[in-house]
This record gives structure tokens, sequence and C-alpha cells, in this order.
């Protein structure tokens, strides 16, 4: 069969579809040309290569927008000396309140910073973008009062800007500094900070099962039901069909239609037309009905559960401050006056060459591909080297630990002229992934070669991301 | 506009045999085939956007939830800054406290939730509209289980979630507690969104909550 179907859009002129106007199979033969592009794109079907994976080239999905930070801290920080008391604890100065690595996503060019601060009068607050592979920094804005106070609390936000729309996926490390030069012993609070690619907020609404069904129409608008294999039933129709001359029959229509009706169905996760209900289930019709099965997904989900070349996106999905350090590696905890209750967790001797964790959270992660040969979660730990450590940055290792597999990573050099080390892992097929539709717990650690002294390292932060291809 | 567009759906007699040849069919199925696209690539063809915007305010699907496509599971926002597991390292205390029989609450607690789109009034159903709780929590004395309640609101208090009460059984390990299983919900807005959660303590016991997470867990619909 001569399937028919379009590279590009055609689509149908206006004066193709007016009254009176010549029914030409031209027409019809556009209609299921551009369907069959549309979904060659979304299945990735058929050798298609322009295929939606909201990667934010024009024509491959809108973007998705996905949040890159929403951390609570419920910490208290304060401007003091650091440097009385306690090991390798440095002279006030620039200080990182909270850093982390992030993934910056394609085809988006700026990133809204806020954080929830009382007190930051006086001390410049600022966000700024390092490079993940020098840290020099790429930009950085002062933090400004966004008009939102709880108490004392006021929200500074800014927004950092690559100064181009970049056309893939990119580490970066993303921090909120202030200058606590001017130290007084002042314990403030800090509620919480948010990084998330800006957008305006446009009122969508949807409508609710109970609200469908008390709008149901006479009108019969018939989902073709997908078989076991199908994501969507979707008929191809040869391109002999549509030749000069021959008639237009209403299997021709029909098919046409339902075509239409199964992408609608599909791409929307709504049902399709006048119907009230779903014609597409997560599920195959074998053994417990199951709406919510990733392994059978029905909707656009790239899930690769159904379409070996399903496109897949890159999703940021967790990252994490541990704490505050100074811009020179130099710590701040201190006994006396520094920040006593949030600080960057740092190493002791008292594990030797033993696993350090740090914290853990449960997470909830995309429907990921259940192949094993296509899971791709990465992960990034950003980490301080003390000025004065004993041990080599090449001494450590990150861990990233989830329920069911862990990966260890060395660190291989600072960064630039930068007391910062960053090392990523994962990537590997089937690595750290347990499964669809569960709750994970994931932690990060580190280890030692050699036996450290207290604090020559810090873990300043980590994140999570699924990579698609 | 030089490509039709339009969202008219006909009965399927429509398009039977012997059916008028009306060119509402053609218009139709043309019209549906160009909206088609557009809510699947995100492009507008020619001079003219004929889809509605999106709650990103953007052409196409953005797997948001219904009609915006069936939506992604993952964390929305997340606290806590110890492994009550850790050997060798300087840490700060866990966020959370609690002695025997005490309470604390949390917040404001500010987020930006992904713009997602609601049906017009009734309770909140769709994906986004509800966050569910994933708590990591230790028993650090006593010997008893712990019975802990989280409740959840939001700014305005447009309706508390209450979850039921939640054991820890033992002091030797971190207890993982997915809360939300239970039904207990946070109601969140599309955008900015703020939070509060009070933590109830009420057992003989002292406690540190070492991790909440916030997760979105529906796909098409709660």
């Amino acid at each position: 069969m001569a399937r028919t179907k379009n590279s590009t859009f055609s689509g149908t002129p206006i004066r193709d579809t007016d009254v009176d106007a010549p029914t030409w199979t031209r027409v019809l033969r556009e209609v299921q040309s551009d369907l069959a592009m549309i979904f060659d794109r979304v299945t990735g079907e058929n050798s298609e290569t322009t295929t939606i994976n909201h990667g934010g080239t024009d024509g491959r999905g809108a973007l998705l927008g996905m949040p890159i930070v929403n951390q609570g801290l419920f910490r208290n920080w304060s401007a003091a000396s650091f440097a009385s008391g306690g090991s390798k604890n440095g002279a006030s100065g620039i200080t990182y309140l909270v850093i982390t690595p992030i993934l910056w996503v394609a085809g988006e060019p700026t990133l809204r910073v806020e954080i929830d601060l009382a007190g930051v009068d006086g001390y410049s607050p600022r966000a700024v973008l390092l490079s993940s592979s020098t840290g020099s920094e790429v930009d950085s804005a002062d933090l400004e009062d966004v008009g939102v106070q709880h108490g004392d609390v006021q929200t500074i936000g800014a927004t950092l800007s690559l100064g181009s729309v970049p056309s893939s996926a990119a580490l970066y490390i993303l921090a909120v500094e202030v200058d606590t030069t001017f130290a007084r012993v002042r314990d403030r609070r800090a509620l919480a900070w948010r990084a998330f690619h800006p957008r305006g907020l446009f009122a969508s609404v949807g409508a609710n099962a109970a609200q469908r069904a008390s709008s149901a129409s006479a009108m019969s608008t018939t989902v073709p039901t997908p078989g076991a294999a199908q994501g969507l039933a979707f008929s191809d129709i040869d391109a002999a069909r549509f030749a000069d001359l021959l008639p237009v029959d209403g299997g021709l229509l029909t098919k046409i239609n339902r075509n239409a009706l199964a992408l609608e169905e599909y791409l929307t996760g709504w049902p399709a037309g006048a119907n009230t209900t779903y014609t597409h289930v997560d599920h195959d019709g074998s053994g417990v009905a199951d709406d919510t099965d990733p392994a059978r997904s029905r909707f656009l989900a790239h899930t690769r559960s159904l379409y070996a070349s399903e496109p897949l996106p890159t999703i940021p999905i967790i990252a994490h401050a541990l704490g505050p350090i100074l811009a020179d590696g130099y710590r701040v905890e201190d006994g006396a006056n520094g920040l006593v209750d949030w600080y960057a967790p740092y190493s002791l001797t008292t594990a030797g060459t033993s696993l350090r964790n740090y914290t853990a959270h449960r997470v909830y992660l995309p429907d990921l591909p259940l192949s094993s040969s296509t899971s791709r979660l990465k992960w990034a730990a950003l980490v301080a080297l003390h000025p004065s450590s004993s041990t080599a940055i090449t001494t450590w290792s990150a861990r990233y630990t989830t329920a069911s597999d862990s990966d260890t990573q060395a660190f291989t050099a600072l960064l630039g002229s930068t007391q910062l080390a960053i090392v990523t892992g994962g990537g590997t097929a089937g690595e750290l992934y347990g499964g669809p539709d569960t709750v994970e717990r994931h932690s990060i650690g580190l280890v030692c070669s050699t036996t450290p002294t207290d604090g020559d390292i810090s873990l300043l932060g980590f994140c999570l991301w699924y990579e698609g291809t | 506009m030089r490509l039709i567009g339009e969202w008219r759906h006909l009965d399927d007699d429509a398009f039977k045999a012997h059916s008028p040849a009306l060119s509402d069919v053609i218009r139709s199925l043309a019209g549906r085939a160009r909206q088609l696209y557009e809510l699947a690539t995100g492009h507008v063809p020619d001079d003219e956007r004929t889809t509605a915007r999106n709650p990103q305010g953007r052409v196409g699907v953005d797997l948001s939830g219904p009609p915006w496509g069936s939506a992604m599971r993952h964390p929305i926002a997340w606290m806590g800054d110890r492994d009550e597991g850790s050997t060798g390292v300087q840490q700060v205390a866990p966020v959370i406290t609690l002695a025997a029989g005490a309470s604390t609450t949390i917040g404001p607690w500010r987020v930006w939730n992904r713009p997602h789109a609601r049906p017009q009034g009734g309770s909140a159903v769709a994906p986004y509209s509800r966050g569910f709780l994933n708590v990591e929590a230790k028993r650090t004395s006593g010997s008893s289980t712990s019975d802990m309640i989280v409740t959840a609101w939001e700014e305005g208090d447009q309706g508390r979630a209450r979850s039921e009460p939640f054991t820890l059984a033992d002091s030797s390990s971190i207890q993982s507690v997915d809360v939300g299983a239970s039904g207990a919900w946070i109601p969140l807005s599309s955008g900015w969104t703020t939070i509060f959660m009070r933590i109830e303590n009420n057992s003989p016991n002292s406690v540190a909550i070492c991790s909440i997470v916030i997760n979105q867990i529906a796909k098409r619909s709660h």
C-alpha cells in the first residue's frame, strides 16, 4: 500500500470548504495525509524524525514548563561573623544561601528565581547562574521585592537569561547569593525558594466527568477501539484511493473521521467529540482494568509502552539545595554566631571511608519507558572542597541511591578557579528506575577513598532529571 | 487565515453512504485536522491561531491535564535536609522536630505549580489541583508507636485536607509514609500557590520529620 502521508502540514484552503465548492478528492487526500503525519509525529511510527518531544523547536510540541526548584527551607539564617569558633569556618563575605545544580531545558531562554527571606535588606541579594564546566558566572541579577509579604518575610525575585534560546538541555549551577560582609548576629527566617521558566497564567477551563455527562447530546461520535498493541486505532489509506474521478464513498469519509476522533482522544486526554466517556483506557482488556496503568498508555504520555520509537522529552524532576556556604569554599557553621541551624553538611573523620548519606526524598517519577534500554534517569551533585582540605577532590565520589539501584561517580576536578566540583551520573539503560506508578526513596551521599579530616568537603545540592532522546 | 481550522464535530451518520454531500462534511474533517495539528505540534501553520491557548498561554498540548493532554506525574514541591541513616557527616537538625504530644504549623510555603485547566465550579478534580504528601519520619525517643496526623490547606482556607493517623513503628529506621494515599491531599492553585501544613504528634514519643514531598499523581482526573 502506498500510504498517503504529508511530510509537512498542508491544510485545506477555506475556499475548498465553502458551500457550493466542488468536492475534490485531493482535499480529502490532504486531510488524511495531514492526519497520518500527526499520527507519525506523536508516535514515532513509520521512521518519522520530526517527532513531538517538547524540545523547544517550532513544530515539535509545546514547551512543558516544568518547575525547576520548589523547595521549602524553613530555616534561620544570619549574617554573622562566621570565623569565630569552629574549624574551617570563614570570614563573612559573599555567601551562597542556596546553591544547587539544575537542568536548563531546551527552548527556554529565561529562568525566574524567587526566595522568601526576612531581614535581607543591606545584603545585596542576587540570583546567580554559574557554568557547570568552568564555575564562571553566566548571568546574575539583583533580587528585588515582588510585593508579596508574610509577616517580616518578603518575596524577592529576579529573572536570569542565557541571552539566546538554547537548542539543547544543559546543566548549570543556580545560587542565591548574599553579601554578609556587614556582619551582624540576627536570626531571620528563610521560608522557601523557587525557580521556574516564566509564563503568563492563562485561565483555561476544562470539565469534569459529571459535567461532561450532563452535557450529553444525541450526536454519535464513535472513536475506534484500539487493539492490544495500539495506542490509538489509526487507519492508513492508500493514496490510490484518492485518485481523480474515483467516487467518494461513506466508507472513506467514515475512516477519515474516525482517525481524527482517535487522534483527538489520544492527544487531549479527554473523551472525543460528543462522547461523555472514554474509549481509550490505559489497559489492554485482559486482567483487572486499570485506567492508570502506564504500561499500556493509550494517551500521549511518552511512555514507549506501545510505540517503540515514541519521542521522549527531557524532564527536570527535582533540584535541592542543602544549605549555605561561603563562595570561597569556607564553611559558615559556627557554634557561637554562625548559621547554627542551617549550613551545607560537611564530612567528618568518624566514618573514615564509609558512605555519608545526606538527605532523602520520596518522589513519584514520571511514567518512564518500561524498556530497560531506554530509561534515562540522570543526576548531578555539587560539592565545595575546603581550601585547606586534607583530601583531594579526586578522592571523593558521589553516590545516588534509589529504592532499586545506586550509582557512584568520582569527582575529577574543581571548576575553574573556584572550590566547587560537580559530577553527573545515571543515563545507563535501566539504571536507578524501579518502575512506573510508584513512589521511590532517593538519597544522595559522598564516599572518600581515604580518611578525611573534619570539614574537608561540603555537599551543596543535587538534582535529578529524565533525559529523553 | 488561509487554512480552515474549526472544532466542529458531526454525527457519524453524516459520513455514511447516501448521506447528503454537504460542505459541512469537508469543513468538519479539514477543520479538525488543522486543530489537531496545532495541538500536537504547537505550531501555527498560517497567520492566525485556531486553537485556544494552553494554560501556559501558549499553543499546543503541554501534558498538564485534559483537555491539554494526559498529565505527567512527578514531585511538585519538596523539603527536608536529613537522612537519619547518616554517619560520618555533620548535618543540621531535621527541619521539624516534635516533642511528645506537640504540634507545629509549617508555612507559608509559596510554590509554583504548573498552570493547568480546571473545571468550572465544584471540587478540585483536575490533575495538578491536588498535591499528595509523602513523608519520611523517625521516632527519636520513646518506645511505642507514634501516631501522627498531617493537615494541609491552601492559603485562604479553601478546604482543609486532613490525613488519617499514620504511625511510626519503631526508632531503628526511617519510616516512609505516603500520607496522601489515605485520602489526604493539599488543594493547589494554578501557578503560585501558598500552602500551610500542621503536623500533630499524638504520641508519648519524640519525632523528627526528615522529608516532605508533595507529588502530582493523577493523569486525567482525580
